[in-house]
């Protein structure tokens, strides 16, 4: 890995770096971002490979239908492969789901939730956003006809609150905007001083450095003589102007060391996370809804739980039980690909080879949980300006506050929504599963209430609904993360599968854990390698 | 390579160390890690849950090479999640010998020196992967 803190952009002069300094910070995280990862950029594929057999009349059986298996399913039947999907569950998708009204959500060991939001409100309890750069899962939305709106993923108006940390900010929500472009100011201040007193002399030509006083002048944020951040407008008005003569007062900036106490972590802005996401209408699920009605009915047999699997050199043998009536089955194929999440796939008796049995274990799952809560009213916009965006926290366990980028003003379904009242991902997760569906309720409501006093208890209906993906029978985490050392040691022998039997899904992308990207894309690289393998020995 | 010879020394050194005098109890504070970290899954008294959740009672590998477990511990394994982010180091110690020592099981106390080398060797190795989400 390459030391990103102090790579340059390669092919790029100072000068024409300097030109772009409006862009500073954005351009110089990718491409560092760029140069540090060993694996490729993220989600490079934008199409379903070009495979060069026509699958000789190959059975693939798949395990799961999730988004990975049901591609697998649609690619491979296109090009004349007969495939299978035996899915342990009674719907298809996986972790791509949506709760809406009747929607049931079981964990183990604990009671049966059923999902009574009002029509038209749901939460994406799984996966919720999609870059632009993920193009392979946009793909489908696209040529399946699924239809995404903005997701709004970051606006000014949301909070940040901190109440582990002492300071003037300890227990009240600030607006994001303030921090940020106070960051923002008292950054171009310094770095104009220190340019303007010959600090960076030795770093930058004299041509370079009018440059960039030139553009750390005209941002507005400093004063053009002495370079003093101060109140301006891209931090707004604590008086909004209007008509006549009301030019309304501008806001004064925090105070920097108080700005400087806030985390930069929350500052989570990234090429893969932007400002600007997307969504499908309705719910995430649409996706993988659009995914199954490309499938003839008969390619996914539900509710059937895998027992054993053997495989020999001429093919392989999969049995399963019907969790429904107990009945026992087999199934032969000439491969088998498995998008089962591993710590799922451990529980399967399978004949693998050594090697392959000692990579399937080095992912580690990570715990995440999820809770929706509904409102009877959308105060978050009407008092508070927010359209959308995240609210961010440093509460153990709840970490984040996102509202609703759909039926935004109401004006789909009426004065009604759902926030995602929390989102712990990680360790930091377990301890919130631990807590019966009411207490989750309740540790969301008094988080929420401190950043919506007054409101938040208010306007919630007495309808939310939560999820630990750790504690789902058929997941066991909400994603799988790969070690540096797993990558390295075990996924080249995952890759390539074990004679008849094939690894795919999210896993087989471990650059892109947890994304929806990754499990279309991981489908699509096992795909080439079993065409490859079909190409040549049939 | 050469924290694995720092970790194995450091396994080595620990085994001569290793007397009554300096083996604490940890019983109370990794009886709370254990309700808040490990039991939404392996429940109450390290009993498991069917065939989802392994019984850490009992159990061969919590019992056995403790090198394993630590690597286990620290970077998560075939679902198991990776504490490595949440827990402070000797927190993380004070768990793995509650484990080891609670509910019938008696295998031999793992060191502060033996988890740290492994937990430094993992967190160098960590590149800033972050998951999707």
């Amino acid at each position: 890995m390459t030391d990103t803190d102090n790579s340059q952009p390669s092919g790029m002069t100072k000068r024409s770096f300097l030109q772009s300094v409006g862009m500073i910070g954005g351009t110089a995280a990718v491409m560092t971002a760029l140069q540090g990862w060993e694996m490729g950029f993220a989600s490079e594929m934008d199409r379903p490979p070009e495979m060069s057999t026509d699958g000789k009349g190959k059975k693939v059986i798949i395990l799961g239908a999730g988004l990975a298996g049901m591609v697998l399913a649609f690619e491979m039947a296109k090009k004349g492969y007969k495939t299978q999907i035996i899915e342990a569950l009674d719907y298809a998708g996986g972790r791509c789901v949506s709760a809406r009204k009747g929607s049931v959500i079981e964990e183990v060991g604990s009671e049966k939730q059923v999902c009574n939001f009002q029509d038209g409100n749901y939460v994406n309890y799984g996966p919720w956003r999609i870059p632009a750069e993920h193009k392979s899962t946009i793909y489908y939305c696209r040529t399946l006809g699924v239809p995404l709106e903005v997701m709004v993923n970051k606006t000014g108006k949301s909070y940040y609150y901190y109440e582990n940390k002492e300071g003037p900010f300890k227990g009240v929500p600030i607006r994001q905007e303030h921090a940020d472009i106070d960051f923002k100011g008292y950054s171009t201040e310094l770095l104009a001083k220190v340019a303007d007193q010959g600090a960076l002399d030795q770093l930058i030509s004299q041509e370079d450095k009018e440059m960039l006083l030139t553009h750390l002048k005209r941002s507005g944020l400093i004063d053009s003589k002495e370079f003093n951040y101060r109140a301006n407008r891209a931090r707004g008005h604590s008086s909004y102007p209007g008509a006549g003569t009301n030019f309304g007062k501008l806001s004064e900036p925090y105070e920097m060391a108080d700005v400087l106490s806030i985390a930069n972590a929350s500052r989570n802005e990234t090429a893969d996370h932007p400002a600007v996401m997307f969504q499908a209408v309705g719910g995430m699920d649409q996706i993988a809804q659009g995914l199954k009605r490309a499938l003839k009915k008969s390619q996914i047999r539900y509710n059937s739980e895998i027992t054993d699997i053997v495989q020999d050199d001429n093919g392989v043998k999969v049995t399963y039980k019907n969790t429904k009536n107990g009945r026992v089955r087999s199934e032969e194929a000439d491969y088998l690909i498995s998008t089962a999440p591993l710590g799922v796939m451990q529980k399967i008796k399978i004949n693998l080879s050594e090697d392959m049995a000692a990579a399937i274990k080095a992912t580690s799952g990570s715990p995440a949980c999820k809770i929706g809560v509904e409102f009877n009213h959308r105060f978050w916009e009407q008092n508070d300006m927010i359209y959308g965006g995240v609210t961010s926290t440093d509460i153990p366990g709840h970490r984040i506050l996102s509202y609703p980028s759909g039926n935004l003003f109401g004006s789909a379904h009426g004065d009604t929504g759902v926030i995602l009242g929390y989102y712990p991902i990680g360790g930091q997760s377990v301890p919130i599963s631990n807590l019966s569906m009411a207490e989750r309720t309740e540790f969301a409501l008094s988080v929420g209430e401190k950043i919506h006093p007054g409101n938040y208890r208010k306007y919630f209906t007495g309808e939310s609904i939560s999820v630990a993906w750790h504690k789902m029978k058929y997941a066991l985490s909400g994603w799988e993360n790969w070690s540096r050392r797993g990558r390295t040691r075990s996924f080249p022998v995952m890759q390539k599968g074990d004679n008849r039997i094939f690894i795919s899904g999210n896993i087989a992308s471990p650059a892109l854990g947890g994304w929806m990207a990754g499990a279309i894309e991981g489908a699509w690289s096992t795909m080439e390698v079993i065409d490859k393998r079909v190409a040549q020995q049939g | 390579m050469k924290n694995y010879f720092k970790l194995l020394l450091a396994l080595l050194g620990a085994s001569t160390l290793m007397t009554a005098a300096n083996a604490q109890d940890h019983s109370a504070e990794g009886a709370q890690i254990y309700t808040d970290y490990c039991e939404a899954c392996h429940q109450i008294g390290g009993e498991g849950y069917e065939d989802i959740y392994p019984a850490l009672k009992d159990n061969e590998f919590v019992n056995g090479d403790k090198e394993e477990l630590i690597y286990l511990l620290l970077e998560g394994r075939a679902g198991m999640p990776t504490f490595i982010s949440d827990l402070e180091v000797d927190q993380l110690t004070t768990i793995i010998n509650y484990i080891r020592n609670s509910w019938g099981n008696t295998a031999g106390e793992i060191t502060q020196e033996e988890m740290d080398a492994a937990y430094d060797e993992i967190a160098e190795e960590d590149d800033g992967f972050g998951p999707g989400n």
